[in-house]
């Protein structure tokens, strides 16, 4: 997963620079962090080239009335540079300017926006043009270009944007996300079924890495909702998510989410075929014991069927006797339940 | 640092120790990334001379010298 936030990262970055993702495809192999500084690096250098000549289009389009100013921007300025300038305007001289702009021009500016210039302007547009500007860019599929603005707009026009876009608008919209409290802000208002629409089309993508992605970045809250989405998806796609949940071992973001998933949904996760991989079942048992997740880890047991527990005899880390006395003692349910199932599974 | 590494920290105006992560790339590789960001400023320079003409043929004619001397200072011609 690592792999897959390095490879968005280095997506914004080529965007930055304006050439294709594959000229700089070897800068994955480094820390998304680390690519996340150089493009604020990149951004900041860029910007900071031509500041003066910005102040001074800036400064020119004050001794001129707002509709010229605006014909500038589209005919002799161009998107790209429009954007630079705006990201040195008074909001209140910004929001006027918009308002001479066609929506299709300021979705094309939008794309070269930096929105930690520009936030404030934004955040002084009215509502129903900055939902305009959205819904143009999701058309034209710019997610990294919403993506960048999750944080920037209000949670009432964010919804506005993504109302009727399909679940792989919004799985895109949310991989490029920097900020995942106002992805989670999203999350919470959408509906069940649209989550279970970007469950759906991470599988028709067979975009696991992506969902495990989205499932780390969320709220325990909305990553259980999200969770609860999966019995929409077929059988052989449960197993190829647990499986890239087991292989880039994001056990520790998605267990305290399970504590509210309903059981049935629970059985439908556990009882794949990956799960019967004792390495796997040993690292759902450390990972809870290390959160003092114990009522979770019951929860699951309880949802094995006969073929994993038989797997589940396998595991070295249950029979730990620390491990079993922790459990004993924080399972929430009496001991005399408790003991007798390890007995019964023969690891005590 | 690598000569190439120091290059991209003078393009980006920073102190060379803020581009240690990336220390592990080789020379090439640096350079090339080093080619492509002079690429994009070179681009944005073209840009931003060919937009401020442009905007100046849009400004009333009355209020242009004005305007060409914010622009251009008082040395363009």
């Amino acid at each position: 997963m690592g792999d897959l936030r390095s490879r968005i990262e280095v997506t914004k970055l080529a965007r930055e620079l304006g050439v294709a993702e594959g000229e700089i495809s070897f800068l994955t192999a480094s820390a998304p962090e680390d690519l996340r500084e150089l493009r604020r690096l990149v951004s900041g250098a860029l910007f900071a080239r031509n500041e003066d000549r910005v102040k001074l289009l800036a400064a020119l389009s004050r001794m001129l009335p707002v509709p010229l100013t605006a014909k500038i921007a589209e005919v002799a300025l161009g998107p790209a540079l429009s954007a630079r300038v705006a990201g040195v305007l008074d909001p209140r001289e910004a929001s006027r300017l918009a308002g001479h702009l066609a929506p299709s021009f300021l979705a094309k500016l939008a794309v070269s926006l930096d929105p930690a210039r520009v936030a404030p302007i934004v955040r002084g547009l009215p509502d129903d043009l900055v939902v305009d500007v959205g819904r143009r860019l999701l058309a034209a599929g710019e997610h990294v270009t919403l993506a960048r603005f999750v944080a920037v707009v209000s949670p009432d026009v964010a919804m506005g944007v993504v109302e009727g876009s399909t679940g792989a608008d919004l799985l895109q919209v949310a991989l490029f996300t920097d900020e995942p409290a106002a992805l989670d802000a999203i999350a919470r208002r959408i509906g069940d079924e649209v989550l279970a629409d970007v469950i759906r089309a991470a599988s028709a993508a067979h975009a696991y890495d992506a969902a495990v992605t989205l499932l780390t970045s969320l709220s325990a809250e909305s990553c259980a909702r999200l969770v609860g989405q999966v019995g929409v998806v077929e059988d052989n796609a449960r197993e190829s998510l647990v499986e890239a949940v087991a292989e880039h071992d994001v056990w520790p973001a998605i267990l305290p989410a399970l504590h509210t998933v309903d059981q049935d949904v629970l059985k439908a996760l556990v009882n794949v075929p990956a799960t019967l991989d004792s390495a796997i079942i040993d690292r759902v048992a450390m990972h809870s014991h290390r959160l003092d997740l114990a009522p979770v880890l019951v929860q699951l047991v309880l949802a094995m069927d006969d073929e994993h527990l038989d797997a589940l005899r396998e595991s070295s880390v249950l029979r730990d006797p620390d491990l079993q006395e922790w459990l004993t003692a924080n399972a929430g349910v009496g001991t005399r339940l408790v003991l007798p199932v390890l007995e019964s599974l023969g690891l005590r | 640092m690598t000569t190439e590494l120091d290059s991209l920290a003078r393009r980006l105006s920073v102190p060379p120790d803020r581009l240690a992560a990336l220390a592990a790339y080789d020379g090439g590789q640096l350079a090339h990334l080093d080619t492509l960001l002079g690429t994009a400023m070179t681009q944005e320079d073209q840009a931003f001379d060919a937009g401020l003409e442009e905007a100046l043929r849009f400004v009333p004619k009355l209020l242009r010298p004005a305007a060409k001397k914010l622009l251009f200072g008082g040395g363009h011609g």
